[in-house]
């Protein structure tokens, strides 16, 4: 007790001593790019005399507050471009916009200094910055670039089944994901049943994931935090980006709206399989059958600088997924829609209030429809059934970053969402037996709110420490669900390169994804958290160590956590998404009576060797962890592996450019990744028997058990057995030549190269002598695949 | 509409390809002991079936021979054991209650030995208390399913564990052929239809269970007990005129048995269900040993 009053002593007390420090004086501005005047995200601003820094926040701004002084350097630096240094005289408030330059278009690339991102400066840990560069340039399936498959080569992040871009992060569920783009959640992020995400990386600017020890100012999720933001499109000349590939193209234009003011940027992606196989088809079924199917992406966004303390941003995505059936013959016609897609609208207004004080208020809109119709016609008689779910959420964020001095930057915000969840719609309309007729709708809304505060606090020039506190709450069918999470992480460094840090987070999540296809369908539910359905949460502590090798340009982290999480949903045995998705049986049509809730703990360790510049870049990743699941109506209360508990996840990932484009006008980029993984948990039936029947006459083996008691399955332990591990080498190379009005890139890439047939699922079969046997259905061979990209 | 779902994800697997499963060591199932008794103080016989399970991934094709004629029964109360008999017409081992009482609130140990299998031993409880009374509301349903509502009311002041039992009792109709016999044939449930109920959250309060039975009309039941073809709904070669409801009161064991064997024969055939497992308290073995009581009532 008495050191705890003497630690407070001394905060107070470093507290009055800056209170009572010489007047200062604030640097602040935006950081942008010099060609496009993109504002750029993450830059680390260092101050070398007292040997600390700041970041700019998600819209590019950053704030310095200090003491007068005659000679202050400021150096601004980031991945990919050259770093600037400023010699300022401060003694006034300052108001600095910073223009950074790409060092790919630099003859010569210049070291100015001290580069300050560095793992082991910052209080933040389980935190992993992708550059989007690196996404587009490592081999990707059939061409198509996938920020999410590109997450899943991270430690501690799983990929679910094979060629499916669904992950799970540090034993969590694939529902427990925060997904946001430009502030916007987004529920089912992919395409064509999991193979494909739904990000066209040619519209981000940046992508970051988040792990654990998580600042106050995320919340919803237990496990993770996906946060993409979009490139806001050149202020300064109009742009364009796109690809040809095997299975899509893609067009990027982006532009100045009024030059130097405002900008906007739009790029579409869809696929073409279906144009290219809809003719055969319909010819080989003589014009009556026309089926195909296809997906499409839509980003948009526009920006204005209204003044220098004023911008606005309005962006957008839209996609969707579509499989269609038309069959047209003499008196009958069938046609029959399955799709299902996303919509999300983000208005936002940044606001200055002098150098110190940000503001961001967000007006967010997402929608998830999933979508199936079908309609028969047999000469007169008609059959109609339409069947709809999905969910919507409409939000006011409003977040302001606060920086009162350079030990302090200090956020608090608050969030409020209006949820409206519609699980089951379904409509029959039918004239063969009018008595079938019937309409039945599923609606449940709920209000989520959160208020948060955190400080990221530099204690001393060696403990980093951010802390933070957030408070939620829920309001769904007359029940409140109130919560407090605090949020803890610091860092404290040993040497100037190497720090120790820890964390602990509480997270609670207000709504769910009930699913047990683990395929991804887009028949998954969202659904909230109801007066029967407790909210989940879980609890978060991780421990860890971050190196950087400043000389050799690369970083080392290694991290341990331990996870509890409680409520977490499950379905009951013997439960169906068939069940929760279309029956009309009003026995079964509630998805509250398919799930259940149990307890799950999961934990591990995780080591990260990258490298984001130069010639050679990439990483090498491996987790070694153990994820537990407890439900009381599950596995008779026992313990049990989660599907994707996996033992050991390696991923090593590598990028060379043979030569620069800036040097010789063309370039070669050769890249490579091999992945490794456990195989997935899974229960198998390993014996029949007959089930004792207790049947009224009192007789319980009616004088034959062979053929009257029912046949039943004993299985092993939930999940005991373990498919075959998954590998997989992946290569490309990316040819690229500066044309007299534009860019080139060929792209040759192989997925799988050594043919290994990973499993997809396992049943059961018979072999030639009739004997029943283990079968794997694997997905993917090895697929050659290329492209054409250009850019101008 | 599934189907329509589940064709177009196969279509999207155009590369798929499928294997034997040779590099894993595929789990070794070795056959066990499979009991079946259910235990009561009213009841004059003491049956206990003894089956085998059979491995899946076994040489030689499927076995379906799960019959076990050789093995040592025995039940037990604590202090004394009793063997049981094998009987190869009803292919139970049994024994009389009258050589073996069996008492209200005690506990029983039933064992069995067999060459060639490990020893295997269960126990299970017969309850105490009993349900007094109880009513049933048996209507037709909307697709022509019988609709039987039972009422009774719960046990208080103990956490209780119910199955329902129905039966049919059915006369030959004057319109029978005359080569039919004139048995009174009785229809059971069968494990297809949920008939396990607790009392959780009603206490000592009233409980209803309502039962949908696709007479005849389903393909899922069994009409078993009926010369083929002539079901009571079939051709009114039959009639019900009556209805035998059953109202137990059993032990934990039994109730989990019973719900996880429902659980597990209703989602027959649906590839993206849940693994469902099936109920056993018997040591190194399967099946169940429970108990119960018994309430019954017949309803015109």
């Amino acid at each position: 007790m008495r050191n705890n009053c003497l630690l407070l002593l001394l905060f107070l007390n470093s507290l009055i001593v800056y209170s009572q420090s010489p007047p200062t004086y604030t640097i602040s501005g935006y950081i942008r790019d010099k060609e496009s005047k993109e504002l750029l995200l993450g830059v680390p601003i260092y101050i070398p005399s007292i040997k600390t820094g700041v970041v700019t926040n998600n819209f590019g701004f950053y704030s310095i507050t200090l003491p007068k002084q005659d000679s202050l350097l400021v150096l601004y630096s980031y991945v990919g471009y050259a770093a600037v240094s400023k010699l300022i005289q401060l003694d006034k408030n300052i108001l600095l916009n910073v223009d950074l330059e790409q060092s790919a278009t630099l003859k010569t690339v210049e070291v100015v200094a001290d580069r300050t991102e560095r793992v082991s400066n910052s209080s933040s840990m389980s935190v992993i910055d992708i550059p989007i560069n690196q996404i587009k340039e490592l081999p990707a399936f059939l061409g198509e670039k996938d920020v999410l498959k590109v997450l899943q080569l991270m430690p501690g992040v799983q990929k679910g089944s094979e060629g499916s871009a669904g992950f799970y992060v540090r034993g969590g569920g694939a529902d427990q994901n925060l997904i946001i783009l430009d502030d916007a959640p987004v529920y089912n992020a992919f395409h064509l049943f999991g193979f494909f995400s739904l990000f066209n990386g040619d519209a981000l600017k940046n992508v970051s994931l988040i792990k654990g020890g998580f600042p106050a100012r995320y919340g919803g999720r237990l496990s993770s935090v996906v946060e993409m933001t979009m490139k806001d499109g050149n202020k300064e000349k109009l742009h364009g980006e796109g690809g040809i590939g095997l299975i899509s193209s893609r067009l990027t234009l982006e532009g100045p709206l009024v030059k130097g003011k405002s900008s906007f940027l739009i790029s579409a992606r869809r696929t073409y399989l279906d144009i290219l196989t809809g003719p055969i088809i319909k010819l080989a079924s003589q014009g009556n059958v026309n089926t195909g199917y296809f997906f499409y992406d839509l980003n948009a966004k526009i920006n204005y600088d209204l003044n220098e303390k004023n911008r606005l941003f309005l962006s957008g995505y839209f996609g969707q997924d579509k499989f269609y059936v038309k069959d047209k013959s003499s008196g009958y016609s069938y046609n029959g829609n399955l799709g299902w897609g996303n919509a999300t609208a983000t208005a936002r207004w940044n606001h200055l209030y002098g150098g110190k004080l940000f503001s961001n208020t967000s007006f967010i809109f997402t929608d998830y429809k999933f979508l199936v119709s079908l309609e028969d016609q047999d000469n007169s008689q008609t059959y109609k059934m339409q069947y709809y779910s999905g969910v919507r959420d409409i939000s006011l964020k409003y977040d302001i970053d606060y920086h009162p001095n350079i030990r302090h930057y200090i956020r608090f915000g608050i969030l409020s969402t209006y949820h409206t969840f519609t699980p089951n719609a379904l409509t029959v309309k039918s004239s063969y037996t009018p008595s079938d007729n019937f309409s039945q709708k599923t609606k449940t809304e709920g209000f989520e709110n959160a208020i948060y505060v955190e400080d990221d606090f530099k204690v001393t020039p060696l403990l980093k420490i951010n802390a933070g506190l957030r408070f939620t709450d829920f309001a769904v069918q007359k029940r409140n669900y109130f919560n407090i999470e605090p949020r803890f992480a610091a860092s404290y460094n040993l040497k100037e390169d190497l720090a120790i840090k820890g964390s602990y987070t509480i997270m609670n999540q207000y709504i769910q994804m009930v699913s047990n296809t683990g395929v991804g369908l887009p028949t998954d539910l969202w659904v909230p958290s109801t007066k029967n359905i407790v909210p989940q949460q879980a609890q978060q502590v991780g421990l860890g160590i971050a190196k950087d090798f400043l000389k050799e340009n690369f970083a080392i982290t290694v991290e341990g956590y331990y996870k509890k999480m409680d409520h977490i949903v499950g379905f009951k045995e013997g439960a169906s998404f068939l069940d929760v998705g279309f029956s009309q049986n009003s026995e079964t049509f509630s998805w509250e009576k398919n799930v259940t809730q149990g307890k799950g703990t999961s934990y591990g360790s995780e080591f990260l060797l990258q490298r984001k510049e130069g010639k050679f870049t990439g990483w090498v990743g491996y987790t070694l962890s153990w994820t537990q699941l407890q439900f009381d109506s599950l596995n008779f209360g026992k313990k049990f592996y989660a599907k994707y508990d996996r033992r050991h996840d390696i991923s090593v990932v590598g990028i060379y450019k043979f030569r620069a484009m800036a040097e010789k006008k063309s370039g070669i980029t050769l890249s490579a990744s091999w992945v490794y993984g456990t195989g997935n948990a899974i229960t198998l039936p390993i014996s029949n028997y007959k089930a004792p029947f207790h049947s009224q006459s009192g007789v319980i083996n009616e004088g034959n058990p062979n053929s009257q008691q029912p046949t039943v399955n004993e299985f092993t332990e939930k999940n005991g057995f373990r498919m075959g591990a998954y590998h997989r080498f992946d290569v490309s190379i990316q040819f690229t030549k500066q044309k007299k009005r534009h860019e080139r890139t060929w792209e040759f890439s192989f997925y799988n190269v050594y043919n290994r047939k990973n499993p997809f699922f396992y049943y059961l079969g018979t072999n030639t002598a009739g004997d029943v046997v283990l079968k794997q259905v694997s997905l993917f061979p090895i697929i050659p695949s290329f492209s054409y990209n250009f850019k101008f | 509409m599934y189907k329509f779902i589940l064709i177009a994800l196969i279509s999207v697997s155009f590369f798929a390809c499928e294997k034997e499963v040779t590099d894993i060591k595929l789990p070794n199932a070795k056959p066990k002991l499979v009991l079946g008794c259910f235990l009561s103080s009213s009841d004059s016989l003491i049956l206990v079936t003894v089956t085998k399970s059979v491995a899946i991934f076994s040489k030689g094709g499927s076995i379906d021979d799960y019959a076990v004629e050789n093995a040592s029964v025995t039940i037990s109360n604590g202090t004394n054991v009793a063997t049981l008999v094998f009987n190869s017409t009803t292919g139970n081992y049994q024994i009389e209650t009258k050589f073996f009482p069996l008492i209200a609130g005690a506990e029983y140990t039933v064992s069995a030995k067999a060459q060639g299998y490990d020893d295997v031993s269960g126990k299970g409880v017969i309850p105490v208390s009993k349900i007094s009374n109880g009513s049933a509301i048996i209507k037709a349903g909307q697709y022509g399913e019988t609709d039987i509502r039972v009422n009774w009311m719960d046990i208080a002041n103990e956490k209780n564990y119910y199955r329902i039992r129905v039966q049919y009792i059915a006369v030959k109709d004057s319109n029978a052929l005359s080569s039919l016999k004139d048995t009174v044939y009785v229809y059971s449930i069968d494990s297809y239809i949920k008939t396990t109920f607790t009392d959780e959250g009603k206490d000592g309060q009233e409980l209803s269970a309502q039962l949908d039975y696709f007479l005849g009309l389903g393909n899922n039941i069994y009409p078993y007990g009926f010369p083929s073809g002539n079901s009571p709904m079939s051709n009114k070669r039959y009639k019900i005129i009556g209805y035998l409801i059953e109202v137990l009161n059993v032990d934990y064991n039994y109730y989990q048995f019973q719900n996880s064997l429902y659980n597990f024969m209703s989602k027959g055939g649906d590839p993206f269900s849940e693994p469902s497992f099936v109920f056993t308290n018997v040591d190194k073995g399967l099946g169940v040993v429970g108990g119960y009581t018994r309430y019954s009532f017949i309803r015109n």
